[in-house]
């Protein structure tokens, strides 16, 4: 099992959609090339501790930033991260900007004992907040394309860091023992070449990876905004000194100072409120994508400790065991199945985490002391891939709305440090704080429940995205079905009108020539002809609720007595409100021809002013005194008025009639649209 | 819809029909003919029909609008393009649609529907060789709403056309199927004061189409006479 494991293969499955390679190739080869500068960047020589990855950056109230130096430092990341997030559809360029950034690191490592000037140290971090933000702008654009691809490069922004950060610990290098530099200058010189054909490609950016979503600016400016100002949250929170928290808390200085823990939870809790409502400001569905990935960050976190502990020294298990993890992340997150799939990695991750909570008899570090080997490799494979492939699952749905690299670089990493500080006060024991590298495996259960809380997150988002994706199909089916209806409608229209209605129309007009009988068969032509001339206006049919368009069902009334006009654009209202307006029409036309007498015809008038609709319905019939509505009302015509006008009101409309003896009557409606919205 | 006006002309008015059915279009000739008019030519189709005109000289044509080649609008803009004293009648058996609306902002005069007895095409022709626009009720509800776009447009440019109140008014009356003569008794004003709002409200909107071409011309850098498609 274990050697099926570490000798993984799982490379990323190939993509979803069908897109030529040549479209996909370059930007996942980048994609590729910048998860090896990720795994240089995480990978220091020589750090005491943590590698900075897994180190949640405790800042113990340094008072702030001291001068220009302290300041530029604190600034370079967050420079870097506003001008990745502004510039993502330059990605490529940014990637190799990042390369190079990571130059001066190596070039110290490769001769440790000369002086450089301190600004050349700016870079490394700031190549490093670069290099994720434009990482993810490669996996936003190749979502478009190969939405496989797309998954498995988010996915690896993760591995490749847990990879990194099991390269190191706080006594050297493991790979050659202590020459770093040769494996980091290889790694940035591959991942430079394997930048040129996507730079090539997008040589004049890459649209797909800057918005997908649409083209409304301030969207985008919202996702810009929130994730500088949370990579920037460190730079307020460092005046918050261990005094002014007492201050703040109440409590001495002192007893602050002996709960460490309960300081930076303190902090954390912060953290988590300020990136929370960051978030929140970006969107709900940066809320949400970036609330599952934190989770799923900090979920990884104490397994790797844990295991990366327990794991010896020079033993290549050691970073052939995220590796592999990375590796069936990425190919859970390639594979169509990504979502149901990374929710039950998720649960089996958890699953052996309170596994070996359990067989440890509650103290997991017992698997670090002894360095024991197979549960270790199997709790980070199941957590690493797990946490992969729930950022993989949870890409495409940020992608299409262009939130991937805002949501998963700054909002969601610094939303996981604000976790997991504020999980640190767990760790607190009574009287005895035990700060150790080891606190946080200590608390494995912590992990497990994080691990559910993920593969929920996942199964929960990838459920939202897959409806709204079906409403978005049901819209754009439901306008491929009208254009069709009315392109079918025109071509209809086109070939009655060439046959059937030329000859309908000189039998009516030569038939009126020929006698009585020819009189007849004109009028047979005439009816027939409009007959015919509204049933092609009004073959529309919609949904109810659906907008309907009212000029075909108006000209449908029209009758060798009844001429309907209307204008050119449609008029549409929903179909419910169309089909009071029309029945009231048709009140109003039946009021015509029982009343207005024997020969009296009728027009309808169609209009529509921006802020509603009116119908005018007129007759050239006898017409009734307007003084004399009770005279009215004994010949019934008020009965019908009223459901006229009953119906308008419904509507929110008002009905006007106006009438003279001898000059016909004219009923006018009008249906307002802000009402209408409001129903 | 259709006035009674004055009956058959003193001169001779020359009329070209363009119909591409033979049996309707000869059939309205004749109709002419016997009416009085001088029916110099009789075609089917809409570039026969712009051959033509330089030789045939008409003052009207009769224009049936779905032609095998050509569109109506088409044939509209090219026949006055080569004489801008040429007047159009329009005649269309599917209704009031765009292409009316196009058709008549490209400059044609008038427009019936073909159902339209003889009586009422012979009097809408002579009308129109009279340079009076000739608006059914459906054109008229076609013309009120162009108006009302146009003005809707959320950057509506300042010279955009407008319909005065009175304009307005006029045109929702002819709209609802009221005569010249009915309307100038409801709004007291004379039978030519309606008629003149009539025309002026058609060439606002014809000039605002020539400005709008000249435009879109200018900015694709098609403003060599003849560029367009």
């Amino acid at each position: 099992m274990i050697s099926g494991m570490d000798a993984t293969t799982a490379r990323p499955s190939p993509a979803v959609v069908a897109a030529p390679a040549s479209r996909w190739l370059p930007a996942a080869l980048a994609g590729v090339a910048g998860c090896l500068l990720l795994v240089v960047a995480t990978s220091p020589p020589a750090v005491a501790g943590l590698p900075p990855f897994l180190d949640t950056p405790i800042d113990n109230g340094s008072g702030g930033p001291a001068n220009l130096r302290d300041w530029l430092f604190l600034l370079a990341p967050v420079i870097a991260t506003a001008l990745g997030l502004a510039l993502l559809r330059w990605w490529p360029y940014l990637l190799a900007a990042a390369a190079l950034m990571a130059v001066p690191g190596v070039v110290m490592e490769w001769n440790f004992t000369a002086a450089y000037p301190w600004a050349l140290a700016l870079l490394p971090p700031a190549g490093y907040a670069l290099a994720i933000v434009a990482l993810l702008a490669c996996a936003q654009g190749l979502t478009r394309t190969a939405i496989g691809w797309g998954a498995c490069i988010a996915a690896l922004t993760l591995g490749s860091r847990l990879v990194g950060a099991a390269m190191t610990d706080g006594v050297g290098w493991l790979l050659s023992s202590h020459r770093p530099a040769a494996w980091h200058s290889a790694l940035i010189g591959v991942s430079l070449a394997g930048l040129v054909p996507a730079a090539w490609i997008h040589r004049r950016g890459d649209p797909a990876a800057a918005s997908p979503a649409g083209k409304r600016s301030w969207q985008r400016a919202r996702l810009v905004v929130a994730g500088t100002l949370a990579a920037s949250l460190s730079i307020p929170l460092s005046f918050l000194t261990t005094q002014s928290l007492a201050n703040l808390l109440g409590v001495t200085w002192s007893a602050l100072d002996r709960h460490a823990f309960a300081q930076t939870a303190v902090i954390g809790a912060i953290t988590l409120v300020t990136v929370t409502l960051l978030a929140a400001l970006a969107g709900l569905w940066p809320l949400a994508g970036a609330m599952t990935v934190a989770v799923a960050q900090m979920a990884v976190i104490a397994p790797a400790i844990l295991t990366i502990t327990a794991l010896s020294y020079n033993d290549p298990l050691r970073w052939l065991v995220p590796l592999a993890g990375a590796a069936l992340g990425a190919a859970v997150a390639g594979s169509r199945l990504r979502v149901p799939l990374a929710a039950t990695l998720a649960i089996l991750a958890a699953m052996a985490l309170f596994i070996a909570y359990g067989a440890t008899t509650g103290d997991p570090e017992k698997l670090a002391d002894q360095r024991i080997v197979i549960p270790s490799v199997l709790i980070l494979v199941l957590s690493a891939s797990a946490a992969g492939a729930v950022i993989g699952a949870a890409a495409p749905a940020l992608a299409i709305r262009g939130a991937l690299p805002a949501v998963v670089g700054p909002l969601a990493g610094t939303l996981a440090v604000g976790g997991l500080q504020t999980i640190q006060v767990t760790y607190l024991r009574d009287g005895e704080p035990e700060p150790s590298i080891l606190s946080p495996a200590s608390h494995l259960t912590t992990s497990g429940i994080l691990m559910l809380v993920a593969g929920a997150s996942i199964g929960g988002l990838g459920f939202a995205q897959l409806l709204a994706a079906r409403r978005a199909e049901r819209k754009h089916a439901e306008q491929i079905r009208r254009e069709a209806a009315a392109a079918e409608r025109d071509r209809l229209g086109r070939s009655i009108h060439d046959g059937v209605l030329q000859v309908l129309a000189l039998v009516q007009r030569q038939g009126s020539e020929l006698g009585a009988e020819g009189s007849e068969l004109a009028a047979l032509a005439g009816e027939q002809e409009v007959a015919l001339r509204g049933l092609l206006a009004g073959a529309a049919n919609t949904d109810p609720g659906a907008a309907e368009d009212l000029r075909g069902l108006v000209q449908a009334l029209a009758a060798p007595d009844v001429e309907v006009a209307t204008p050119a654009q449609a008029v549409e209202l929903p179909s419910g409100i169309a089909a009071e307006v029309v029945a009231a029409v048709r009140a109003a036309l039946d009021n015509v021809r029982k009343h207005a007498g024997a020969d009296a015809r009728a027009w309808i008038l169609l209009e529509d002013e921006q802020d509603g609709v009116r119908v005018t319905v007129r007759d050239d019939g006898v017409g009734f005194p307007p003084e004399r509505p009770g005279e009215a009302a004994a010949a019934g015509r008020l009965g019908i008025a009223q459901s006229m006008r009953g119906r308008i009101a419904d509507c929110g409309g008002t009905t006007t009639i106006e009438s003279r003896p001898g000059e016909g009557t004219e009923v006018e409606f009008w249906i307002p649209r802000a009402r209408q919205a409001r129903r | 819809m259709v006035e009674d006006e004055d009956g058959a002309p003193t001169t001779p008015v020359r009329v070209m029909v363009v119909d591409d059915h033979p049996i309707w279009g000869n059939a309205v000739a004749r109709d002419l003919a016997e009416a009085g008019y001088d029916v110099t030519a009789v075609v089917g189709e809409g570039a026969q029909a712009i051959r033509v005109a330089p030789a045939a000289r008409p003052d009207v044509v009769v224009l049936d609008l779905q032609l095998p080649d050509l569109s109506g609008v088409e044939v509209v803009r090219r026949l006055i393009a080569t004489d801008p004293a040429i007047r159009v009648l329009m005649l269309s058996a599917s209704g009031e649609q765009q292409d009316v609306l196009d058709a008549l902002k490209a400059g044609a005069l008038g427009y019936l529907v073909k159902s339209a007895k003889a009586a009422e095409l012979i009097e809408a022709v002579a009308r129109t060789a009279a340079g009076d626009p000739v608006f059914t009720v459906g054109l008229a509800g076609l013309v009120l709403g162009e108006y009302r776009r146009l003005a809707a447009a959320p950057d509506a440019p300042v010279d955009t056309p407008r319909l005065t109140e009175r304009e307005t008014e006029v045109l929702r009356l002819v709209a609802k199927g009221l005569s010249y003569r009915q309307i100038a008794e409801r709004l007291v004003v004379s039978h030519r004061t309606v008629q003149n709002h009539v025309q002026n409200i058609l060439g606002k909107l014809q000039l605002h189409n020539r400005v709008e071409l000249t435009r879109y011309a200018i900015e694709q850098g098609l403003d060599s006479p003849g560029a367009s498609t």
